[in-house]
């Protein structure tokens, strides 16, 4: 391993501001020719901004992107592509019932005058595949028939099939078993054999030891430094992904420590298992507590949230609600028996557009307001609303405004209050925090704390791993359907800067799979 | 300032403009058009696509569209028709032809939720179905309804007003009120707007969707004996064409295809534009065919208006908003 010790690709003080945040904030490093290099960095550090700036998708506010020596203006991903940037995403840019000759060449067909010259085309793809050691059969078969790997290797190709300087995967592996994960290893170094660059995302820290010869470290869109991940193994690493010194946003909830106490179970789960999601997860919840639930995306904690509330069916398992074994058959089930899910992506799955602000924080719990059950008493419903619009102080001129011209935040919030409205002891929130800014992230913990010192308790998923740990009591972590652990939250205790630090790592370790 | 505004966030208004404006302009060019009788006859001729587009509304607003409507019109008619020649009493044939429609309502519910099929294909196939089952039921004679006890709806009056008229208006009201004011009506929003957030509040998605097919094939079959009362007779083909009127009057009145928006009351007024549009034609002597070409253009006129005033009221809004912040 002796990578070429000219940068292919130097990224010079590169910086890009969103609305109110920085993303990334004078970032410089080099590619080397045929070298793999990790970026790595916890959720919101600044990878996929920097990734999309070096496809051509964002333009830098400032600094600038040299390749091969000379300082490129990157505009858009064709162009970028053309330069010999190739970028394969995190989702399929594959069209499915196409055959990958048909994907790898799409949008820049050869052409023989006004005809698809198919023989060319085919004769460039099966040499590719050679070389890549795939087998040719898949040539002529629709993409969506032959498995996730080969797609993954049919995006790759697409990229190569015109000359490419550097290769940027980002969490190639994301949907590949541990077999196709060795398998695209091998892809990757015959790249390096041939002098490509690769840059690679990835939040499966294990995989570094294997396959990367460098790594960088992002934090809060800040370059952190470089390391070798083989010399210094992974912890050094860890420390430097989640070292931050800035107070945190989550209140601090004195006496929350011993809140659960003796305090009676509320909700149980026992053996719940749903084939090739979830294996056999195990936990209860006492009245007073908030559990945490960590893990990495595609860990099971979407999944295990979907479940709880009856959105999806489990194959086994029991969840029994104080005592009594519930039978689930749809959310709606779940919310009469007092459980509660505010589902991630807010937009697609919470939020209702073009209705009222009160209309939203009724939608769960409409038969509050109902008049012999079935007639809408719009007068109670905006009492209600305006209730809940001053207990949340959630900003919006009136409770009639439309949903969609609320702050995310904001939105937030009027969801937390819809299912408080339906009396969800066990309020669930999957990725409560996403895209809001710190006030209402402050805000938010706020009010989940609020509802367990009520009596209720709480269930939340977060990518926000420092928050997460200083809400909870309990962190459950979750890996590839289970529970790989729990980890004691520090909620209601004084802990110092370098304990939490000791806990997130804790954490991380458990959520990737990494022997300590 | 404010309540103008508010105006222009109606859904309703640009149909109510042009209803008024027709009217109007209609008023000044022609003396007959502005008669009791002439009026009245228009009511009349716009009930069968009013009561089609009301059931249309809920299920467009539901996020889906019916197209065997005009079939389940036929089919309204033919077997209150059929019960009556054989002896049986008025309300009990008009509940047969009813229920006939809801039948077919739940059906295509059913199977479009059941099956996870696509709303547009299956009651189209529906609309075929229907059709057959109802030229089986019409091929030897047409039913006759001269004789029986419905034959006359449209010719008993309360003062200058015929009585169906004074039925539209009742069952127009009654259902706008399920639209706006109940927790099916609500339901039917959420369902449109947005299914999965519908869902994990707790509304059951599929029950809903299929009852908004039920009051859809309720509604048709209720034209359906309008229409056949008022033509006197029913033959299959008697409701064909009136699905696109529907889904038009629906979409000229702000109702969305694309579900989460829609309005009763708008669905009544865009069958009342384009029942005073044919009405007004033909006084005006032009063939039938131009109603055809002015059908078309207003329906694009009332989209494309539509959309101008969702950009006006985009702008309003947040104006109306900052004031009212300033002022609290």
């Amino acid at each position: 391993m002796k990578p070429v010790d000219k940068p292919i690709v130097e990224v010079r003080g590169v910086s890009k501001r969103f609305p109110g945040v920085p993303a990334l904030d004078d970032v410089s490093f080099d590619i080397r020719a045929g070298e793999v290099l990790a970026l790595v960095g916890e959720n919101g550090a600044g990878k996929s901004t920097l990734v999309k700036i070096l496809s051509g998708v964002y333009r830098p506010d400032s600094g600038s992107v040299v390749l091969r020596g000379k300082v490129v203006s990157l505009h858009d991903p064709h162009q970028a592509q053309a330069l010999g940037i190739t970028t394969v995403y995190q989702e399929t840019t594959l069209v499915p019932g196409f055959t990958p000759v048909q994907n790898i060449f799409l949008g820049r067909e050869l052409r023989q005058g006004p005809f698809l010259d198919e023989h060319l085309m085919k004769k460039k793809a099966r040499s590719l595949l050679r070389e890549f050691d795939t087998d040719e059969s898949i040539l002529d078969m629709p993409v969506e028939g032959i498995g996730a790997l080969r797609q993954k290797v049919v995006e790759v190709l697409k990229g190569l099939a015109f000359e490419a300087a550097l290769v940027i995967l980002d969490e190639p592996t994301a949907p590949l078993t541990d077999r196709e994960r060795e398998a695209l290893f091998g892809h990757i170094r015959r790249l390096k054999e041939r002098d490509v660059a690769v840059l690679l995302v990835t939040h499966r820290l294990e995989e570094l030891l294997e396959i990367a010869d460098r790594a960088i470290v992002l934090r809060d869109g800040r370059y952190v430094g470089s390391v070798e991940p083989r010399e210094t193994g992974i912890r050094q690493l860890v420390q430097m992904m989640v070292g931050r010194d800035v107070e945190s946003v989550v209140p601090f909830d004195a006496g929350g420590a011993d809140m659960a106490g003796g305090a009676d179970e509320l909700l149980r789960v026992e053996g719940l298992t749903r084939e090739g999601v979830l294996k056999d997860i195990a936990f209860s919840v006492r009245s007073g507590e908030i559990l945490g639930v960590a893990g990495l995306a595609g860990s099971g904690r979407t999944e295990l949230v979907r479940v709880l509330v009856g959105a999806d069916k489990a194959d086994t398992g029991a969840i029994m609600k104080a005592g009594r074994k519930l039978r689930l058959k749809s959310p709606k089930d779940a919310i009469q028996n007092g459980l509660a899910l505010a589902p991630e992506e807010r937009k697609v799955q919470g939020v209702f557009q073009t209705f009222s602000v009160a209309k939203n924080v009724s939608a769960a719990g409409l038969r509050h307001v109902l008049k012999f059950r079935f007639f809408i008493n719009e007068r109670a419903e905006s009492r209600l609303a305006r209730d809940y619009v001053s207990r949340l102080s959630i900003r919006t001129p009136s409770v009639s405004q439309e949903m969609r011209l609320l702050s995310g935040g904001n939105q937030q919030k009027v969801l937390i209050a819809r299912y408080l409205v339906a009396n969800a002891e066990v309020l669930i929130l999957d990725e409560p925090t996403q895209g809001i800014d710190v006030g209402a992230k402050s805000d938010i913990y706020g009010l989940i704390q609020e509802h367990v010192r009520a009596g209720g308790a709480a269930i939340v998923v977060s990518s926000e791993l420092d928050d997460l740990i200083r809400l909870s009591n309990r962190v459950l972590v979750m890996r590839e359907g289970r529970i790989a652990g729990e980890i004691e939250g520090t909620r209601g205790r004084q802990l110092k800067m370098e304990e939490h630090r000791l806990l997130d790592e804790d954490v991380l370790h458990l959520a990737a799979g990494v022997a300590e | 300032m404010r309540r103008s505004l508010r105006v222009l966030q109606l859904q309703e208004t640009p149909a109510a403009s042009a209803v008024v404006a027709l009217v109007v302009v209609f008023s000044i060019a022609s003396a007959h058009f502005r008669t009791v009788s002439n009026i009245n006859d228009l009511l009349l001729t716009s009930l069968f696509v009013l009561f089609v587009a009301i059931g249309m509304t809920f299920v467009l607003t539901a996020g889906g569209i019916d197209l065997s409507v005009g079939s389940v019109m036929g089919l309204g008619g033919a077997i209150t028709g059929l019960l009556l020649e054989h002896g049986a009493g008025t309300t009990l044939a008009l509940a047969g032809g009813l229920m006939s429609g809801v039948v077919v309502g739940l059906l295509n519910g059913l199977v479009i939720t059941r099956l996870k099929l696509a709303d547009f294909m299956v009651t189209l196939a529906s609309l075929s179905i229907v059709q057959g089952i109802v030229e089986m039921m019409t091929a030897n004679q047409p039913i006759n309804y001269s004789g029986n006890a419905l034959g006359n709806l449209s010719g008993a009056t309360v003062g200058p007003v015929s009585v169906a008229v004074i039925y539209a208006v009742v069952i127009t009201v009654i259902m706008a009120f399920i639209l706006r004011f109940t927790s099916f009506g609500r339901a039917i929003f959420a369902v449109g707007m947005n299914p999965r957030a519908a869902r994990l509040s707790g509304i059951n998605v599929e029950a809903t969707r299929v009852l908004a097919y039920v009051v859809s094939g309720f509604m048709a079959a209720l034209a359906g004996v309008f229409l056949a009362s008022y033509l006197s007779t029913v033959q299959a083909l008697q409701g064909s064409g009136y699905e696109l009127e529907a889904i038009a009057a629906a979409v000229i009145g702000g109702t969305s295809l694309l579900g989460g928006k829609g309005s009763v009351w708008g669905a009544a007024l865009g069958a009342l534009l384009l029942g005073t549009l044919q009405n007004g034609l033909v006084l005006a002597s032009l063939s039938g065919y131009w109603f055809d070409v002015v059908e078309g253009a207003v329906i694009v006129a009332a989209v494309a208006l539509g959309g101008g005033l969702q950009v006006l009221r985009t702008i309003a809004i947040p104006v109306e908003s900052r004031r009212a912040r300033a002022a609290g």
